[in-house]
């Protein structure tokens, strides 16, 4: 078989309680995602739809049953399946573009890392040349100078260590407005092909996701919209054939929510991957799911599944009209109430109890 | 129109002198246990050196106290000049100053060098984490002076013995900065990594390292403070040279002036010491606390 189909066969998980007991987050959750498509799950929570994503992503091995991606068993995290977490999983240590493009660099040849190995010394050595040459400048200068002032005679704890301390910290001071200059150029022009070939590839993608020319800001420059597009382009820039996404817009406000749910789409239209994604909105979940699964919990399972025409229809309707259309309340009714029964069921077993 | 500028003037006066509240504080009507409304006032600030300073030219010029105890600040002038220029016991201050900071240096130096690697494996695997935790737990609350008995049966009262000193004082502030570095690494960047396509290694590199790095540092500041507080103690231990060595000698000589030098030193070089390292880590981590 050629298709790419992921499948879910009969998959449980059981976690073990230090106390000796034990949760059943997910009990034969089997189902059969083709290629292209965008399932929605949603359900109460504590239903296991983070566990269940985690499998599919191989971070957990189930405690029974298996997943399979293109036929081949999931056993562990891999390029073929990309993740977009809630918040805070961006490296904000790496430039807008360093995020995007990090997948691209995990995978460099030994020819590639020799090059930019010797391209990075180069660099090193080019600073500490600079620096040693201005702090050689200061040296005479500082020295020159003091020399006939009061200065000298002037009872300094070592007259040679103190020429050295002023001339070193004029010389940091100079070198914090030398060297950022001197490292800007380099990196730009001191590009391995490899390197200028993927900067052009992150460039597209945060043309598709709107932040194109943010691409040498921080992470922390951006505001929490901005920052799950990032986190959506280096997933799609690593050209993963599967996206698990687990309540990507959970931190966002509504009104940039409803934005990103319209980027999702696009973005699901054009790239044509498969999405799975996890919200506890269900507005969200009809609007996005060409799937929908609403799972519930103890033990955790597939309650419903729809096939739903929303998705298809938001890319060419206005996603307001959609979502006040009485097909579309129809439905998001339907699904609240059978939520609020779960709930009721929660907290009534939980009123036994007590 | 005049007068406005001549008021705003004299409130940015009064603003850079920290007497009046500026910005956004100043429309605050809750100031008294509002931290962040409270910014310290130059003004008083100077005030407060200023009347300790008098004070103490006040008791050496009426002789409050005997000068034995407490000498004028001509006197410790004069006397600084005197060291500062042809040495106290045929050493001079640069060279007490030069001998104490490379003790520092190497214990500091090798601290980090044992302890961050140590503090990383111990945060990454099981069988490291378990064969050092409780050795790195008891050794950690024993301050370092009480192994200055124990330092000294083993190597003397030689060099040896106060830089061992300044590494043990160092390395076990270092591991457990380097440990928690790693352990405070959020998981989902961790997944994310993978995801992409990482190896252990790379994750190591490019992910726990530098999600590290900001409490890495912060140890370092801890530990240089430490280390300089050890110091003067270690050198109690002997020595020809250092700023700790210097006053010792100095008090059973009751030379006060040469110990008040000392102590001012060591303040001026400690702050100095941790002025540097916050300047570096605002320049080496710019993403510090922005995760
Ligand atoms: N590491 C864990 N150890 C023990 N129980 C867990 C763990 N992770 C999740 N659970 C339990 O498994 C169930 C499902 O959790 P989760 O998958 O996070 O649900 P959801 O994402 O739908 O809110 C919950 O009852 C939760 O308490
Ligand atoms: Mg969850």
């Amino acid at each position: 078989m050629q298709d790419k189909d992921l499948r879910a066969n009969k998959v449980g998980m059981i976690y073990k309680l230090p106390d000796g007991g034990s949760v059943e987050a997910l009990k034969d959750v089997s189902f059969e995602l083709e290629t292209g498509r965008i399932l929605a799950l949603l359900g109460p929570s504590g239903c296991g739809k983070t566990t269940l994503l985690n499998i599919l992503a191989g971070f957990l091995a189930p405690t029974s049953g298996e997943a399979t991606l293109d036929n081949k068993r999931i056993q562990g995290p891999g390029q073929d399946r990309g993740m977009v977490f809630q918040q805070g999983a961006l490296f904000e240590w790496l430039s807008v573009a360093e995020n995007v493009g990090f997948g691209l660099n995990m995978n460099t040849d030994p020819g590639e890392k020799v090059m930019r190995f010797l391209r990075n010394t180069l660099i090193n050595v080019a600073y500490v040349v600079v620096s040693l040459i201005v702090m050689a400048i200061m040296v005479s200068l500082v020295s020159a100078i003091i020399v006939n002032t009061p200065i000298a005679r002037m009872p300094l704890i070592n007259n040679l260590a103190a020429v050295y301390i002023i001339a070193l910290i004029i010389s940091l001071a100079i070198l914090r407005f030398l060297i950022p200059p001197i490292r800007d150029w380099m990196r730009a022009n001191l590009k391995t092909a490899k390197e200028k070939e993927s900067r052009a590839i992150v460039d597209g993608y945060l043309d598709t996701v709107g932040l194109g020319g943010f691409g040498d800001k921080a992470v922390y420059e951006l505001s929490g919209g901005m920052q799950q597009r990032v986190a959506l382009a280096r997933c799609l820039a690593n050209d993963p054939d599967v996206i698990l996404m687990d309540e990507p817009l959970g931190a966002l406000d509504a009104l940039t929510r409803e934005k990103m749910q319209g980027l999702i789409l696009k973005l699901w239209k054009e790239t044509g991957k498969t999405i799975i994604l996890v919200t506890h909105s269900v507005e969200e979940a009809l609007f996005l799911g060409d799937r929908l699964f609403v799972m519930a919990p103890r033990p955790g399972r597939i309650e419903r599944e729809y096939d739903l025409p929303f998705a298809e229809q938001g890319l060419v309707v206005n996603p307001r009209e959609l979502k006040t259309s009485p097909e579309f309340i129809e439905k998001r009714e339907e699904i609240l109430s059978l939520i609020w029964e779960m709930e009721e069921e929660i907290m009534g077993s939980r009123g036994e109890v007590l | 129109m005049a007068a406005e500028t001549e008021k705003s003037l004299m409130t940015r006066i009064l603003a850079g002198l920290g007497l009046t509240r500026v910005g956004t504080t100043e429309r605050k009507t809750v100031t008294f246990g509002d931290g962040s409304a409270i910014t310290g006032s130059l003004f008083w600030s100077i005030v407060g050196i200023v009347v300790l300073v008098t004070l103490w030219v006040m008791s050496a010029r009426f002789e409050w106290t005997d000068p034995e105890f407490l000498p004028g600040p001509g006197s410790v002038w004069e006397k600084y000049r005197e060291v500062a220029l042809e040495g106290y016991r045929r050493v001079t201050l640069g060279e007490h100053v030069r001998a104490s900071l490379s003790r520092i240096l190497w214990g500091f130096g090798y601290g980090c060098l044992v302890g961050i690697p140590l503090g990383l494996a111990m945060g990454l695997s099981n069988t490291l984490r378990g064969l050092f935790d409780p050795i790195v737990e008891f050794f950690r609350p024993i301050p370092p002076l009480a192994f200055i008995p124990l330092v000294i049966i083993w190597f003397g009262i030689g060099e040896e013995s106060k830089r061992l000193l300044l590494f043990l004082a160092a390395l076990w502030i270092m591991v457990i900065a380097a440990r928690s570095g790693v352990l405070g690494v959020k998981l989902s960047k961790v997944h994310a990594a993978y995801s992409l396509g990482s190896s252990k290694w790379q994750v190591l590199r490019y992910v726990i390292l530098p999600n590290a790095l900001p409490e890495i540092f912060i140890g370092m500041r801890v530990a240089l403070g430490v280390c300089w507080g050890t110091l003067v103690a270690a050198e109690l231990l002997g020595a020809q040279e250092g700023l700790g060595q210097m006053i010792w000698v100095a008090q059973k000589f009751f030379l006060t002036e040469i110990v008040i030098i000392g102590i001012v030193l060591i303040g001026i070089i400690g702050v100095a010491m941790d002025v540097l390292m916050r300047v570096l880590e605002g320049w080496l981590i710019p993403w510090r606390g922005k995760g």
